[in-house]
């Protein structure tokens, strides 16, 4: 019993290490938030503006938190440079259509800012995999058009992705 | 050893997978209703009528600039949205409830007429002029100026018009300056 264990583990452990595409490729990496239920409330971002000027875009901003993703050993010992990107998933809960939707982010100067679509990729980080955890304030801002919205709450989930250079 | 721990990191990743989930959220605007007229900026128009080279009294009309208006339903969509109705009213402000005054000289708010034109709305909106051409009442306020209805489920929907206003010109009066406001109301049934 022990032994299969023990074979199941060496094998996968095998696989991995002798898959140079998948060390290349991106992986996933865990990530926490210092708010527990980050949230924004929507405003309608043309409502003051006369007609010319006006759509039916929402956009909401979550107040400033710590985002700290927990990078896998094989990367900070010894540290390597490595690029972190932020994407998003094709769908998201609460929409209908993503085709507007539009997460950007100011950061504290550890990360990049950025903008991202979803389906898209924007660079979050590169440099050192110096520690076990790379932490850095964040703040985002959620922009959709309100037509795209098939419940009154949008739900997306950001994912961050680690690839050594 | 270190083939095992590799192993073992990665059973750990696969399992914590839905651990991993951060999500962000939006919280949809609410209904808002908009209304501009004239300038933005909170400036207050002003429609002049200058009567120092023309005679009083005549009934000869003259009109003032056009002046636009524009009223906007933001909703928060789904089958809802097609039933709100926004219209929109006008009436004497409260310092102007009898007319416009210079002193203690009046001339009636029957006096202002109105056309309207350039008509544009927002696809899918209905909208309802009325009337096309009017006065405003001695008080109180008017009848609906302008009434729209997204007819489809929408977010956003408006509609423009451009009001002419005249002066009657249809008493005598003595000389000075006449003013008055209009406040424009907006609401959503």
């Amino acid at each position: 019993m022990s032994h299969s264990a023990a074979a199941m583990l060496l094998a996968i452990g095998l696989a991995c290490l002798s898959s140079p595409a998948q060390s290349q490729a991106a992986e996933r990496l865990a990530a926490s938030f210092s708010a527990s239920r980050p949230l924004a409330q929507g405003e309608w971002e043309t409502a003051l503006l006369p007609s010319a000027a006006r759509n039916d875009m929402e956009v909401g901003r979550i107040p400033a938190m710590q985002l700290r993703l927990a990078l896998p050993p094989r990367y900070t010992t010894p540290p390597r440079r490595v690029r972190i990107y932020l994407s998003l998933p094709q769908m998201a809960l609460g929409l209908a259509r993503t085709g507007s939707l539009e997460l950007s982010w100011q950061s504290g100067g550890r990360f990049l800012p950025g903008v991202v679509r979803a389906g898209q990729r924007a660079l979050l980080y590169e440099g050192l995999a110096a520690g076990p955890t790379l932490t850095d304030t964040i703040s985002f801002q959620i922009r959709v058009s309100g037509s795209d919205m098939s419940l009154e709450r949008v739900e997306i989930e950001p994912i961050y992705e680690i690839e050594a250079l | 050893m270190r083939l095992l721990s590799a192993g073992f990191a990665v059973i750990a990743a696969l399992a914590s997978q839905p651990a991993l989930a951060q999500t962000l959220a939006l919280v949809g605007a609410g209904n808002q209703i908009g209304l501009l007229v004239g300038s933005t900026g909170g400036t207050v128009d002003t429609v002049n009528f200058n009567f120092s080279s023309q005679p009083v009294g005549t009934a000869v009309p003259q009109s003032g600039a056009a002046i636009p208006i524009e009223i906007a339903l933001f909703s928060k969509g789904g089958a809802a949205s097609a039933a709100r109705v926004v219209s929109l009213t006008a009436s004497p402000a409260v310092a102007s409830a009898s007319g416009l005054t210079s002193g203690a000289n009046v001339v009636p708010w029957t006096e202002i007429s109105w056309t309207v034109a350039s008509i544009v709305s927002s696809v899918g909106t209905t909208t309802v002029i009325g009337p096309a051409a009017g006065s405003f009442p001695a008080t109180g306020p008017t009848t609906t100026l302008i009434s729209l209805q997204c007819t489809t489920p929408s977010t956003y929907c408006y509609v423009h018009a451009d009001y002419t206003f005249s002066y009657k010109n249809t008493n005598v009066v003595p000389a000075g300056t006449y003013t008055g406001v209009i406040v424009y109301t907006v609401s959503m049934l």
